[in-house]
């Protein structure tokens, strides 16, 4: 039960980092590998406050903030001064390893011994139970710390989709939405395309430093190396929710962002349980998006082959 | 339907095999018509084949039939199927039947016959042999005038001209209005010089004269008592206005010669006043680009098939002397032209000797004219569109006599 | 109402491909005016018709409309006085949003959007009510993404989009040209019944002479970069499409009319 509890949470922690490459990546139609940094940026500077004595919750306010600060860095690269979509994410990855450098002071801040936001929940949870230290789930015994982290990270979750979901669909986010799919079209009904690309993107580094904000307070730790690669994961855990669920609407698409990324973390930790090498995770993540991306050329070209053979039979 | 032709003679003869209805009708009519246009002006239909005949098969019939009319041609159906024979009787059109074949039709096909055959047919008709000239308006392109270097003509029944004038109340009105205009027999047509525009047309009628205030005007009285008429003959497709014009010298044997050409065109090289000269403030060589503003010029050859009215002197020089106003040809040596030409929607005219009082008669009644031009020779190397070139048609020419005291000369 | 005045551009300057798409354009639109742009392709029709809408800034000139010098504007800004109708049916709406979102932000042209609910029953209504005057049955599938529907219905709602809020200048570039013949007849139907109904002032550029002669109330014919030709009131009410075909002919004419030709009437034209 621990395994598929730990997944769930650092799922549901991750699903910030989904729910934000869902603003960038599906709607923008941007492929901003700024996240690699801001989810480090996320966790480095909310390290760093709580280490200061800073209240938790404060602390992952102002990662958001300087998450979406990142996000909107990229967006001027690319807006005001045309660079490639590529290059401008790349460019502010890059400046953010060194920014996370010197935020941290170090390399590596662990966070042992510190309130974190789960703090509030464990009293709660703890004061219903009586003081026990393990409560029992469906016949599991479960630590109340980790169920509390679990509960913390649903709440925040499931707060997130809904601020989410109700700002798409607000006039704003209607035409952030339509900016990725139609900059044209959305130029023509008066909305500068270029400030929703800036606003969208840092939205979304917004939430993907929540996202390394929380999970840097889960795991006990900021690390300078944690973002590399998250990108890929989000895109992964993107294709695998698109694939349970579909994208019918606003509220469906975000609900599959976040079971793509609950059900990507649990497929994760069963190939670790199973004895997959933790360095080839990466790789094997890559494989999967990449399989991903081409499958469905791959079904279709295949379907062609055998229904054309079977018609000209 | 299907139509198989043989010339036997002055006639054709054509087989035709299937339905005339609806459906072939305009078939029917506009291969018939291509014959007429070909200068086929006797046909004869063999109909045993044809199986059905409609009322609008009968309506494309008399439609052929009333074109063979206009040019004073004879069209019988020979032989026709018991079906077309009962429902031309039961509708009225039994003359045009016939049992058989016309007894001076020829046993075999005339055609490709007599390769050494003329192109040309000469006539000699009644009037004067040689026309006055004058030149009452002699301005040359492009020098500034008032409207005291204008001249009013009344053209009548005798006038031959061309120019560039124009038909308004007065002089100064006029002269922002100057365009090309021919006159053939007193009918006078003039080309607005307005991009666009058709031409105008005045024609003479009873005690009214079309009266132009000209600029410019070449300007003969008189008769034409000869004529030309020429058709394709052979490897000899169509025929070039300096050819024409050459041949015209030679058989008046004249120095100048004025000519007025009735024919099909083949392709038409020319261009138009598009800015009145009028409004040229001071003498000047308008240089290009901005000669495009005064100017139009045809860019290809223009108007096949339609028909064309020209009016155009010729000369040989006169004793090494050339005129001002007449334009040396770059591809027939010793030759000077200066010809205008109005173009009308094709119009078929009868074959020999015909008048042209009756063409110009006949022309007017039917639709407009389509442009004007004053046509030219462009033997650019490559690009060059050649001279104007005509198909088939009527030349009606004179003599002018001139000395060298003439102010054509001048 | 709208002024062009000597407006110029040049794309690609000084390199082989280097296209003068505007040459000296000046253009007076008045009020209530529904002008047709007829021209041959590359003649710059469609470039004007984007100069005017800002999807580029010209090299020279100065555009006005009303009040405003919108020379330096961008696109987005004019919107708020434009609405625009493009040759390619996908290009007016965002094809993954629903008909009712997509005509949402249409109504909120040029205006602030704020951080409320786009969609409300309110708007709902009164968005069916209005894509009902389309007669195409949209109304009963306001939920359905956009993109599901054919060229001519996204066409249709573009144009309704276009002229929801009633714009200064409604600007239809080539609108009916992706369609098949009917749809594209249809689509042209709308077209002169809303311009008619608001009373709104269009430009049109089209290919299709019969369609500038049958809806607007002006003809600008361009060739080159330049107007050619301007047919207006009582020249427009008589013109027909074989006079703006003779038109066309002599302009492409004018382009063989070169310096050796001028040599030609120097020598002959007597």
């Amino acid at each position: 039960m621990g395994i598929v509890l730990s997944a769930f949470t650092i799922g549901l922690i991750l699903a910030a980092l989904t729910m934000g490459m869902l603003i960038s990546f599906r709607m923008l139609r941007f492929t901003d590998i700024t996240v690699d940094g801001s989810l480090t940026l996320g966790a480095s500077v909310a390290a760093i406050t709580i280490i200061n004595g800073w209240s938790p919750w404060l602390a992952t306010l102002v990662a958001v903030f300087s998450g979406a600060f990142a996000g909107m860095l990229t967006g001027l690269l690319y807006t005001r001064f045309n660079i490639q979509m590529i290059l401008s994410g790349i460019l502010m990855m890059t400046a953010l390893y060194s920014v996370n450098l010197r935020v941290m002071g170090r390399s590596n801040i662990p966070l042992l011994d510190t309130k974190t936001v789960t703090g509030t929940t464990e009293t709660i949870i703890t004061g219903v139970t009586g003081g026990l230290s393990q409560i029992n789930i469906m016949g599991w015994p479960v630590s109340v710390s980790d169920f509390s982290v679990f509960v913390t990270a649903l709440v925040i979750c499931i707060i997130t989709a809904l601020l989410l979901k109700y700002f798409l669909l607000t006039h704003l986010g209607t035409a952030l939405r339509a900016t990725g799919s139609n900059p044209q079209m959305v130029r023509a009904q008066g909305i500068n395309h270029k400030s929703m690309t800036v606003l969208g993107l840092s939205l979304s580094n917004g939430l993907v430093a929540l996202s390394g904000a929380l999970l840097a307070q889960y795991q006990g730790f900021a690390d300078v190396q944690m973002g590399i690669g998250m990108m890929v994961w989000g895109l992964a855990s993107i294709i695998i929710g698109e694939a349970l669920v579909g994208t019918r609407s606003i509220g469906v698409t975000i609900t599959g962002a976040i079971l793509g990324t609950i059900f990507f973390r649990l497929l994760i930790a069963i190939a670790l349980r199973w004895g997959l090498n933790p360095n080839d995770l990466k790789l094997v993540t890559a494989l999967f998006v990449f399989i991903a991306l081409v499958a469905p050329i791959w079904v279709k070209s295949l379907r062609k082959t055998i229904w054309g053979g079977l018609k000209n039979a | 339907m299907q139509f198989r032709q043989q010339e036997k003679g002055k006639y054709l003869l054509v087989h035709a095999s299937g339905r005339l209805d609806a459906s072939w009708a305009d078939h029917f009519s506009s291969t018939f018509k291509e014959y007429i246009r070909q200068g086929q002006h006797h046909i004869l239909l063999e109909a045993s084949e044809v199986s059905y005949l409609s009322s609008a098969g009968i309506r494309a019939l008399v439609q052929v039939v009333k074109s063979i009319m206009a040019v004073q041609g004879s069209f019988q159906i020979i032989r026709a199927s018991s079906f077309v024979h009962q429902t031309l009787q039961m509708t009225g059109f039994e003359s045009w039947l016939k049992a058989d074949f016309p007894d001076d039709l020829p046993a075999e096909d005339t055609e490709a016959q007599i390769p050494d055959e003329s192109p040309f047919e000469l006539y000699q008709l009644n009037g004067s042999t040689a026309m006055q000239l004058s030149v009452p308006a002699t301005w040359v392109p492009w020098k500034a005038f008032n409207s005291n270097n204008l001249s009013s003509i009344r053209f009548g029944h005798q006038d031959f001209a061309l120019g560039i004038g124009a038909p308004h109340q007065s002089d100064q009105d006029a002269s922002m209005h100057m365009g090309e205009f021919l006159v053939v027999g007193g009918n006078v047509i003039y080309q607005p010089p307005r991009e666009g525009d058709k031409p105008d047309f005045l024609l003479p009628e009873k005690a009214y004269l079309p009266e132009m205030h000209c600029l410019q005007a070449l300007h003969c009285t008189g008769d034409m008592p000869h004529l030309l008429r020429f058709s394709p003959k052979g490897n000899k497709t169509y025929f070039g206005l300096g050819e024409l014009a050459e041949k015209v010298l030679t058989e008046t044997g004249s120095a100048l010669a004025a000519f007025v050409i009735f024919a099909e065109i083949d392709g038409l090289v020319g261009s138009s006043i598009i800015q009145s000269p009028g409004l040229l403030k001071e003498d000047r060589i308008i240089p290009f680009p901005d000669i495009k503003e005064w100017l139009s010029f045809c860019g290809e050859r223009v108007f096949p098939r339609q028909q064309a009215l020209i009016f155009g002197m010729a000369s040989k020089g006169l004793d090494g002397k050339k005129s001002p106003l007449l334009a040396g040809s770059t591809m027939h040596k010793n030759l000077f032209l200066h010809a205008h030409a109005a173009v009308f929607p094709y119009l078929p005219i009868e074959s020999g000797v015909i008048k042209l009082k009756s063409v110009t008669e006949k022309l007017f009644k039917g639709p407009p004219p389509m442009a004007l031009l004053h046509l030219l020779e462009d033997s650019r190397p490559s690009t060059g569109l050649g001279e104007s070139t005509l198909i088939r048609g009527a030349c009606w020419y004179t003599a002018i006599n001139t000395n060298q005291e003439d102010t054509i000369w001048a | 109402m709208l002024n062009v005045n000597n407006l110029y551009k040049t794309f690609a300057p000084g390199t082989v491909n280097e296209v003068k798409a505007l040459i000296d354009v000046s253009l007076h639109i008045e009020e209530g005016c529904f002008t047709a742009v007829i021209g041959t392709n590359g003649s710059g029709k469609s470039t004007l018709l984007n100069a005017i809408a800002g999807s580029f800034k010209p090299d020279h000139g100065r555009i006005n409309l009303f009040e405003h010098n919108i020379t330096n504007w961008p696109e987005y800004k004019r919107a708020s006085l434009i609405g625009r109708v493009f040759q390619n049916p996908f290009a007016g709406t965002a094809a993954g949003m629903t008909i009712s979102e997509n005509i949402a932000l249409a109504m909120r042209r040029g205006k602030r959007r704020p951080l409320t609910a786009a969609i409300t029953s309110r708007i709902r209504d009164e968005i069916a009510e209005r894509v009902k005057t389309l007669k195409m049955g949209l109304e009963d599938r306001l939920d359905n993404p956009i993109g599901t529907l054919s060229g001519g219905q996204r066409q249709a709602l573009t144009l309704l989009m276009a002229s929801w809020l009633r714009p200064q200048l409604l600007l239809l570039d080539e609108h009916t040209a992706a369609l098949d013949p009917k749809t594209a007849a249809k689509v042209s139907e709308i077209t002169k019944e809303i311009i008619t109904r608001e009373k709104l002032t269009a430009m049109m550029v089209t290919h299709s002479m019969q369609q500038a002669v049958d809806l607007s109330d002006r003809i600008i014919m361009m060739h080159r970069g330049r107007i050619v030709e301007d047919l207006r009131d009582e020249m427009k009410a008589r013109v027909r499409i074989s006079d703006l075909m003779q038109t066309f002919e002599r302009v492409q004419k004018l382009d063989l009319f070169d310096q050796s030709v001028a040599e030609i009437l120097e020598q002959q034209f007597v």
